[in-house]
């Protein structure tokens, strides 16, 4: 955290190799939280890209009330969810809400299965967690991601991403079954 | 639905308290609450994973960013500003009423310009003009339809 405040006040007195350090330093979460979102590498590392440049150039607004890796999450967060909403601009697949209906069997989490050899290690969950996450619309991903792995609030992420909260809550709701209902088989063995 | 959608998420994020989380958890089944207990696993699950995705081209990444800052910006469209603008017209209007100007006949100039000043004569076919000479050295009083003019006759 200090080293990051050192090298932001180096970078912003215009010094690239310290920006530099702080890219290196803040590139995978960055480069993950858009991957999350979007699923495609190419479009994540775009993401990632326009994340820093718009950073150094508005290093001076930085105010320090969060972390400097927040902030920068959050721009690539902003970019990831534009890329999302131009995707819709031209769509390609979509899933619905209605697509990711359960049925009402499925609010439940089926009974512990007798097979043995299926326990999954945490590895195996992330694996299946990525397959799953795949099968989620962009809009459900955004804001399951902004919830889960960025922990914001549900007035944040409507405010983030242009809707309301009873949006949210519904997006939220939909791809919460959607992951149980995908990982059913998985986490039934912790 | 939209009701159970709203708290459910609030429960499963811990946000239900009291009178109002007993009373959610009791309209929900056992399977339900272990569904919650194995989301917990998800979400940790999902936090690692996002600890976990590697960046394809790190270096890359770096130098095309540190390509992008350093180059400086292109240079802004080099459009006329609105000043430069105002006087490019006024100086095409200037240079437009001098080409006029040049251009023009010198015969449709006021000084040499065509006038007919009266005309009377007791001949209904005799007609008469007067066009003065450029330069004020006289008029040429023209007179059509008339054979001759006699000698004691006055132009008046």
């Amino acid at each position: 955290m200090d080293h990051d405040l050192h090298l932001l006040e180096r970078a912003r007195t215009g010094d690239t190799r310290a920006f530099d350090e702080l890219i290196t330093l803040h590139r995978q979460r960055v480069f993950a939280i858009a991957f999350q979102i979007l699923r495609s590498e190419d479009d994540a590392m775009d993401v990632a890209q326009e994340t820093f440049i718009k950073a150094w150039h508005a290093l001076a607004q930085f105010d320090g009330r969060h972390p400097l890796g927040a902030w920068l999450r959050r721009i690539a967060t902003n970019g990831a969810i534009d890329v999302v909403r131009r995707r819709q601009a031209h769509p390609q697949c979509e899933i619905d809400d209605r697509d990711l209906a359960v049925d009402a069997a499925s609010r439940t989490t089926p009974s512990r299965s007798d097979a043995p050899g299926m326990a999954m290690d945490l590895r195996d969950l992330r694996s299946r967690l990525d397959r799953a996450l795949a099968t989620l619309s962009p809009d459900h991903r955004a804001v399951i991601i902004l919830r889960e792995v960025e922990e914001e609030s549900y007035e944040e992420i409507a405010g983030r991403i242009g809707c309301s909260v009873g949006t949210v809550m519904s997006r939220l709701f939909y791809a919460r079954r959607h992951l149980q209902s995908q990982l059913k088989d998985t986490y039934e063995e912790f | 639905m939209k009701n159970f959608e709203s708290q459910y998420n609030r429960w499963l994020d811990g946000h239900l308290r009291g009178a109002g989380r007993e009373a959610f958890e009791a309209s929900l089944d056992d399977e339900t609450r272990r569904a919650a207990d194995g989301w917990h696993e998800v979400r940790a699950a999902l936090k690692e994973s996002a600890a976990a995705i590697p960046v394809p081209h790190p270096d890359f990444l770096n130098a095309q960013v540190l390509r992008a800052i350093e180059t400086p910006a292109p240079a802004r469209r080099q459009g006329l500003p609105l000043g430069r603008l105002v006087w490019a017209g006024a100086l095409c209007l200037a240079t437009a009423g001098l080409l006029t100007l040049s251009f023009l006949p010198r015969e449709t100039r006021g000084d040499t310009a065509t006038t007919v000043v009266s005309a009377w004569t007791p001949a209904p076919d005799v007609s008469a003009g007067a066009f003065p000479v450029p330069g004020g050295r006289g008029t040429v009083i023209w007179l059509e339809g008339a054979g001759y003019i006699p000698g004691e006759e006055k132009v008046r």
